[in-house]
């Protein structure tokens, strides 16, 4: 690792839209904002790529338009090559467009219908007043035998094109200006296998040829483990773990990345591995979980300092107590169907999948109240008891994105990885195994 | 007799430049509850059979030959009402747009209800609860409040929930499931599976399942059939697919799949696109893109063997077990051979064992 200046250095960027919830919000503007990127803080180093990704939602797209500037930030500061791209004027703006390349999603949206390969590939050229007016013909020809089209191909309309080829039109076009940094926004997501491993392996030519650097936006989290040396992951406007590609995937890492990667299926009909599947998906911004913002769904929240529990049995009074925060003031709305079993309590541990008795006895005193209390219809006092109980730091403390290891280059925003709530860790998770 | 056979199936689509004949002579069957794969590129036929299996082909396509039997009985002579009747009764299908399969302006509890009204000898009030049921069973939370609701007030993956508590309201025979979850994070991808997998399972539901995810398909399928160019190029159990794929074809779209592990600074592709339908390539259709093409493979046709005798064998008369695959190379009449490595796991070790 050099210490060298990074090729571009963002600093907590920041983009907000404003709200529009209903038809009222978007006629007279409600004033209220949400937050897609909160606070990001992300490196891209000459030569390399760097991977984002993240569920739809988690603000990756926002992340990637607002610094280049295509959609204004809010805050922060975007450095490339020492200039802060967010001071410039439009002008000035213009002129590293020409270093820098925004790759949309869907090729066959993005390009111009009505215009030929000529004109698409050729518009660049003329705007940023690339190569003479004579040249541009063959400089074109050029660009389409670069990315294995044929040159006489040129007279088309992108309609004529596959799927993949209008793939390589776009990467053509993005090309023409000869850039030195290149977005690419889930460049091959829509693409056959076939035709995406010829696409991945032509971003990697392209750029060991020009010597490209990349930051590179995908789902699919086995693409992004081939092209990329590192990766970072998004969530709810955060980057929450950032660092080597193999780190990431393969150490212990935090509990969405290793959700993630747990999710994506096997090619291997003999693989028997235990699946994450996270539940819900990613809230919106507007509703944003105070705490660590993934505590609503993640799998391995911390515990209660003050008691000694398994992980499942953690996540199983957590859905007891989410349950009772929403629940109205009947047993009803507690128990899904209702229950012939005269002991109530004993039928909401069974619903709830939480052991007939904790292994933790002051746990379990308190637990076994909290029931008592629901079962008599005192479900406010349940609900209070369970809540001041149980309550886990993941809820109100949030993490902050900081290194873990030696070297300084992984980050992870999770508290698990902080020494201060050691306490907390569920009683079955001393290794911090990445559960796969 | 399988719960379906689709024998010889000939599709064809009448374009400005020519007839496609996206499906070629497809052969197979579906027994009962079992999950059988069509795999392969963009075009190959996979959709388009799947849509002949329901009625659906039309104007300019036209189902020119072949039998589709399900249960015994030729879907393709059946009238148009006999036929609305199969649909979701006893074969249902879940696309990968769920949007198209909803209709924008009725509440997603009014057209579950509708769906089970058009089948079944119930009251309104017995379709509404089995209705509010079935959301329960998808994942729908507070399905009784959100039966009103309309579907662009859900998420993809709700939607999506939504359109498969659908098309089980019938308790169908066999579910299609064309790209079911490719429009979805992995996130809700595994959700969507899994549940899908509980519920067929549950009704002993079969599925054909139509999907350019090959690892999805080893995850979910029992067996595979490989289609290049409208035609079946290979068909095996999902083991032998994968650990030991006999038509290069296979070989080369398991190769290039970016395996987590894996470390390879190119992957290997299949050179070329999918051929042009209208004018397919001669012998062996493949041939223009196989690394181990003779002189023998643009002149003659190879047909479906067993891969292990070499013998002929259809897909209807094979044993389901067969390994069956069209290459000359299990004819013998390749001189040279097929020659290729095949890595299944992406790292060496079990993975992911925690220290
Ligand atoms: S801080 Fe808590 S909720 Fe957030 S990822 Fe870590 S364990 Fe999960
Ligand atoms: S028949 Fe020839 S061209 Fe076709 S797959 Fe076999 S070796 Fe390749």
């Amino acid at each position: 690792m050099s210490d060298d200046e990074p090729l571009l250095r963002v600093e907590g960027l920041e983009k907000e839209y404003a709200a529009a919830d209903g038809l009222l919000d978007r006629l007279f503007g409600s004033g209220r904002t949400v937050t897609a990127v909160d606070g990001v803080d992300l490196e891209v180093r000459e030569g390399e790529t760097l991977g984002l990704v993240g569920e739809s939602g988690c603000g990756k797209s926002s992340l990637a338009r607002s610094l280049l500037r295509l959609t204004e930030p809010t805050a922060g500061t975007v450095s490339y090559r020492g200039t802060d791209l967010t001071a410039l004027s439009r002008s000035e703006l213009r002129a590293v467009r020409t270093n820098v390349q925004y790759v949309p999603q869907n090729p066959g949206a993005s390009l111009n219908p009505r215009l030929t390969v000529r004109d698409i590939v050729g518009e660049p050229l003329e705007v940023h007043d690339v190569v003479p007016p004579s040249e541009r013909d063959a400089r074109v020809r050029d660009l389409l035998e670069t990315v294995g089209l044929a040159p006489g191909h040129a007279e088309r309309y992108p309609h004529e094109f596959s799927g993949g080829q209008q793939q390589r039109l776009a990467i053509a076009r993005a090309l023409a200006v000869e850039p030195e940094f290149v977005v690419w926004d889930e460049p091959v997501s829509s693409l056959d296998v076939s035709v995406q491993a010829q696409i991945l392996n032509l971003l990697a030519d392209l750029q060991d040829e020009f010597g490209l650097s990349y930051l590179f936006i995908a789902h699919d989290l086995s693409v992004v483990a081939h092209v990329a040396e590192r990766v970072a992951v998004m969530y709810l406007g955060k980057i929450v773990d950032v660092g080597p590609t193999e780190a990431v995937f393969d150490d212990p890492s935090h509990p969405y990345t290793a959700a993630l990667r747990s999710a994506i299926p096997e090619p291997d009909p003999r693989w028997e591995g235990d699946r994450i599947v996270l539940e819900g998906t990613v809230p919106a911004p507007s509703d944003c979980p105070s705490g660590c913002r993934f505590h609503t769904r993640c799998p391995r929240v911390l515990s209660p300092a003050e008691y000694d529990l398994a992980s499942d049995t953690v996540r199983a009074i957590r859905r007891l107590r989410k349950r009772l925060a929403d629940a109205g003031n009947g047993l009803e709305s507690v128990l899904a169907a209702p229950t012939t079993d005269e002991n109530v309590p004993a039928a909401i541990r069974d619903e709830f999948d939480i052991p007939p008795e904790l292994e933790d006895d002051d746990a379990e005193r308190v637990l076994a109240d909290a029931l008592e209390s629901v079962a008599t219809g005192e479900i406010d006092d349940g609900r209070a008891r369970l809540a001041s109980a149980f309550a886990t730091p993941c809820e109100t403390d949030r993490p902050r994105l900081e290194p873990v290891g030696g070297d300084g280059d992984r980050s992870i925003a999770c508290h698990r990885f902080d020494d201060a709530y050691a306490d907390h860790l569920p009683n079955d998770s001393e290794t911090r195994t990445s559960e796969r | 007799m399988a719960l379906l056979e689709v024998e010889d199936l000939v599709v064809q689509f009448y374009t400005e430049d020519g007839v496609v004949r996206a499906v070629d002579g497809i052969s197979y069957e579906i027994e009962r509850g079992e999950h059988l794969a069509l795999v392969g590129e963009s075009g190959a036929g996979k959709t388009v059979t799947s849509l002949a299996l329901l009625g659906l082909i039309e104007d300019p396509g036209e189902i020119v030959g072949g039998e589709i039997r399900f249960r015994g009985r030729n879907i393709l002579e059946c009238s148009d009402s006999e036929l609305r009747s199969l649909r979701g009764n006893e074969i249902a299908m879940v696309f990968q747009d769920p949007e198209t399969a909803l209709n924008p302006v009725y509440s997603v509890g009014e057209q579950i209800a509708e769906a089970i009204r058009a089948h079944r000898d119930v009251t309104d009030e017995q379709a509404r609860r089995r209705t509010v049921e079935l959301l329960e069973r998808v994942g729908v939370s507070d399905a009784e409040h959100r039966y009103a609701d309309y579907p662009h007030e859900f998420s993809g993956g709700q939607q999506q929930r939504i359109v498969i508590a659908m098309a089980l309201s019938c308790e169908p025979d066999l579910l299609i499931c064309d790209e079911p979850t490719t429009a979805l994070d992995v996130t809700v991808e595994a959700q969507i599976l899994e549940l899908l997998e509980e519920l067929v399972e549950e009704f002993e539901t079969a599925i054909q399942f139509v999907s350019h995810d090959l690892g999805v398909v080893a995850e979910r399928c029992d067996r595979v059939l490989v289609v290049y160019a409208g035609q079946v190029v290979e068909r095996a159990s999902v083991d032998d697919l994968y650990y030991d794929p006999k038509h290069p074809y296979t070989v080369g779209l398991m190769a290039s799949i970016p395996r987590l592990g894996a470390d390879r600074d190119r992957l290997p592709t299949i050179p070329g696109a999918a051929p042009d339908l209208i004018d397919p390539p001669t012998g062996c259709r493949f041939h223009p893109r196989c690394p181990y093409a003779e002189s023998c493979c643009a002149t003659r046709e190879p047909s479906l063997v067993d891969a292990e005798t070499g013998t002929t064998a259809t897909p209807l008369e094979a044993a389901p077990t067969a390994h069956l695959a069209a290459c000359h190379e299990y004819t013998g009449a390749l001189e040279d051979g097929l020659d290729y490595d095949v890595v299944v796991s992406g790292e060496d070790e079990g993975r992911g064992e925690s220290e």
